[in-house]
């Protein structure tokens, strides 16, 4: 398979799950799957984030510490922009005194 | 748009792996443009540069995607009913990010479709433009890896999930679906591990409700 070939067949692949979900959206869903479905950003959100926060690396502790004062940053000041410059600066003091 | 500041590095990282990994300039954009994932591309680019064969990449990137379906059915919450038209046109500009942005904007009861499209648009224009220049001027830029500027991916998913938190059972979602990834992505392909994470502490989520229910009613 080429590359464009495969390029467009992956395209469409993601773009299936795209609309699956929001096809399904538009059916009448019961109260219990849509309780449900609140805690799935936030489930996936965390899935996400745990395997990049360096556990079984050399990089476990600045990425942990940054990890926890840049959520304590977001949680007091809701910026983004705070988050990412605090998670940042932390995860390299860190990694310059150990 | 402040999730310029993650997509911006992302997509300049992926320019240059496309480049070292033998792909064009013109595939490279091409692939932004037509697949639009961030993970699903450094996935494509990796597995075609090792020889994988495509059908095992094409099922891998299905696992990778697969979490775009949950996404899409918990926007219901925010979004009028959609015509399959609407369907077709706002299902591209899906991603993580647009998605988090939409969520979070809708926590002060916005978020519409407006607003999603807006904000893909905004994402899709920004990660083309980061994938062109990175594959560019691939050779000529540091690793970014090296900088730990990769630290900027975990810490933007931290900014959407912290202001979805406002209860204790919220909280151990998220802990019991950090913990699951960290121990299923030892086993499985990134996009499966999280899948079955969220979904198995969405779970917690739903039998822990049930548990202090039934403590009001006893």
């Amino acid at each position: 398979m080429g590359t464009w070939a495969l390029i467009v067949v992956c395209g469409l692949a993601t773009y299936s799950t795209r609309i699956v979900g929001l096809l399904l959206a538009q059916r009448q869903l019961s109260p219990l799957f849509v309780r449900f479905l609140d805690y799935v950003p936030i489930a996936v959100f965390a899935a996400i984030i745990a395997p990049s926060l360096g556990v079984g690396t050399s990089e476990l502790y600045p990425r942990i510490g940054g990890a926890l004062i840049a959520s304590f940053a977001i949680w007091r000041t809701r910026q983004l922009w705070v988050g990412l410059l605090v998670g940042m600066l932390v995860f390299w003091a860190i990694k310059a005194i150990s | 748009m402040p999730l310029w500041a993650a997509t911006l590095p992302f997509a300049l990282t992926l320019g240059l792996l496309t480049r070292t990994n033998g792909f064009t300039v013109l595939e490279a954009v091409g692939m932004s443009t037509i697949v639009f994932s961030g993970g699903a591309q450094v996935a494509l680019v990796t597995l075609v540069a090792a020889g994988t064969s495509p059908l095992a990449i094409i099922i891998t990137i299905l696992a990778l995607n697969v979490r775009h379906i949950l996404y899409g059915l918990s926007l219901r919450k925010q979004f009028p009913p959609l015509s399959l038209r609407q369907i077709l046109y706002l299902a591209f500009f899906l991603t993580d990010e647009s998605y988090g942005l939409t969520i979070r904007d809708g926590l002060s009861g916005r978020g519409g479709p407006g607003f999603y499209l807006g904000a893909g648009i905004s994402i899709g224009s920004i990660f083309n433009i980061g994938t062109l220049v990175g594959a560019l001027v691939g050779q000529l830029l540091p690793d970014t890896t090296r900088f730990g500027l990769d630290f900027i991916f975990p810490l933007t998913f931290l900014a959407l999930l912290i202001p979805l938190i406002f209860n204790w059972r919220q909280i151990v979602v998220a802990i019991t679906a950090g913990l699951a990834s960290l121990i299923f992505s030892n086993y499985l392909s990134g996009g499966v591990a999280i899948l079955l994470s969220a979904l198995l502490a969405a779970t917690v989520g739903i039998l822990l409700e049930q548990v202090v229910r039934q403590r009001q009613v006893d």
